[in-house]
């Protein structure tokens, strides 16, 4: 076996004296007393020089809520429903043909029961589930609280007419899907425009992977701002939205 | 003279229009802490303490708001014994706890205690999922493994009181602090495997009257995310 406490003192020799090296770059001053006016001025001087040194995006990520027609949403569930019923065979291929049937389909139908899933399916993959679907629709315009509500119609659609083919509709699933999906997706919406919008390509990739509905072509928040000036006394930004 | 009873006027149209925010949909979470004590068979009782979260679905009126509200904890059993298919197991055991119900609350307007809070009170029939895992544990049989799970459904009700803030957006994230009780007992007791991740299998099904019941008091904390 072997031995622990060498192993941990050579750790802690390489962390002390990596801590001595480090410290030792860092240029020490006696310690300032900052006046409260000073503090104000110091901060205001540090979020404009912060401004100034990081990069500025070609495009910026948003989110502008706007209303919808009654046509335009359901065309919106109706898409949704679709690539339910192509996407539950294809990513759940072994459960779908082992125990799927028409004969449970109509079993199934109507019934509505508590599932005994691990929480890793219930509390995991359903939510991220659901977050997908709130981002699909803030893509499309939705405001927070739409997106939620019309996740919620398209993960009901869903446990009552399509995964019924295997299982009967499970409360946690239609509570859970939509609503802890919702929270996700908040989290993952700010985390995503954050990554998006901090200019750099490494940042862009990763935002648009947990936020895939904004490299669609149905993502309406995308906007290009062109500052215009005629380099004499006329200044201004031109707006560009993608459609 | 005329220029100060002016911002006067303006402080006050400004108050007067500080209401909070009404009519309007809303989701809501917390993170709670849970203490139980619970009744298992052949009189065995032990307590109970789990950490979780909970979320609210509601529509917020002027002073009432109805929600449909999930509870969900973590925690563990020492010594609580259980009746499945003819054999007692006791031992100690994983707890999981789930819930739904809607909860109607109503606001006390004239219960301030701190500037914009208010006293609010809640109650609501509640249906529940409680999973048992057993992992050191003792069986009179010899049908019960280690790779097998009991789930109880059980059914109750929900009381809750508590202070809310009452702020002029949701936007503003208003927070809430709430002292929950509820009662719930069993119906009915699965015996689940639980030997394969991915696929549940229902080994059998019985009637389990008050099999597993107990008083839940749980604190939660939370805000409306949107």
């Amino acid at each position: 076996m072997r031995p622990f406490r060498p192993y941990l003192y050579r750790l802690y020799s390489t962390f002390f004296i990596a801590a001595v090296f480090l410290t030792a770059g860092v240029p020490h001053v006696k310690a300032q007393e900052l006046s409260p006016k000073e503090k104000i001025k110091r901060f205001k001087e540090q979020q404009v020089d912060k401004k100034k040194r990081s990069r500025q995006p070609v495009y910026h990520y948003g989110y502008i809520d706007r209303r919808h027609t009654k046509q335009e949403s359901l065309n919106h569930l109706s898409a949704i429903y679709a690539v339910t019923w192509l996407a539950y065979p294809l990513t759940q291929p072994d459960v779908v043909r082992e125990q799927g049937s028409w004969k449970k389909y109509s079993h199934n139908f109507g019934k509505l029961v508590f599932d005994r899933d691990e929480p890793f399916w219930n509390w995991f993959v359903h939510p991220i589930s659901g977050s997908q679907l709130y981002l699909y629709y803030r893509a499309n315009g939705y405001s927070r609280i739409n997106s939620m509500g019309m996740a919620f119609i398209s993960s009901t659609l869903f446990e009552f007419t399509v995964e019924i083919y295997t299982e009967p509709a499970s409360i946690q699933d239609l509570y859970q899907t939509p609503v802890i999906g919702s929270f996700l997706g908040v989290g993952l919406e700010n985390l995503s425009l954050y990554l998006l919008n901090s200019g750099n390509a490494f940042g862009r990739t990763i935002g648009h992977i947990i936020n895939p509905a904004t490299l669609f072509w149905f993502y309406e928040g995308k906007v290009q701002i062109i500052p215009q000036t005629n380099l004499n006394n006329r200044h201004g930004l031109l707006f560009t939205m993608e459609f | 003279m005329r220029g100060s009873l002016k911002i006067i006027v303006f402080f006050f149209l400004l108050i007067g229009n500080t209401h909070a925010y009404r009519y309007a949909f809303n989701l809501k979470g917390g993170v709670s802490q849970t203490w139980a004590k619970l009744n298992g068979t052949q009189g065995s009782t032990d307590e109970m303490r789990g950490t979780g979260f909970n979320t609210h679905f509601g529509y917020k009126w002027k002073y009432f708001e109805l929600s449909l509200s999930s509870y969900i904890y973590w925690g563990g059993v020492e010594s609580l014994s259980f009746q499945a298919n003819g054999e007692t197991i006791t031992g100690e055991a994983d707890f999981r706890h789930v819930s739904f119900g809607p909860v109607l609350r109503y606001q006390f307007r004239g219960v301030q205690p701190f500037k914009n809070w208010f006293l609010f009170a809640g109650l609501g029939p509640v249906w529940s999922l409680q999973t048992i895992k057993m992992k050191q544990f003792q069986s009179t049989g010899p049908k019960f493994s280690r790779n097998q799970k009991l789930t109880f459904d059980s059914t109750g009700g929900v009381l809750a009181i508590g202070l809310e803030e009452d702020l002029t957006y949701k936007e503003m994230h208003p927070v809430f602090i709430e002292f929950i009780y509820s009662y719930k007992k069993s119906h009915s007791l699965s015996i689940v495997d639980a030997s394969n991740f991915v696929e549940t299998n229902v080994l059998s099904t019985q009637e389990a009257e008050q099999d597993l019941s107990g008083s839940f008091f749980m604190l939660s904390i939370g805000f409306t995310v949107f």
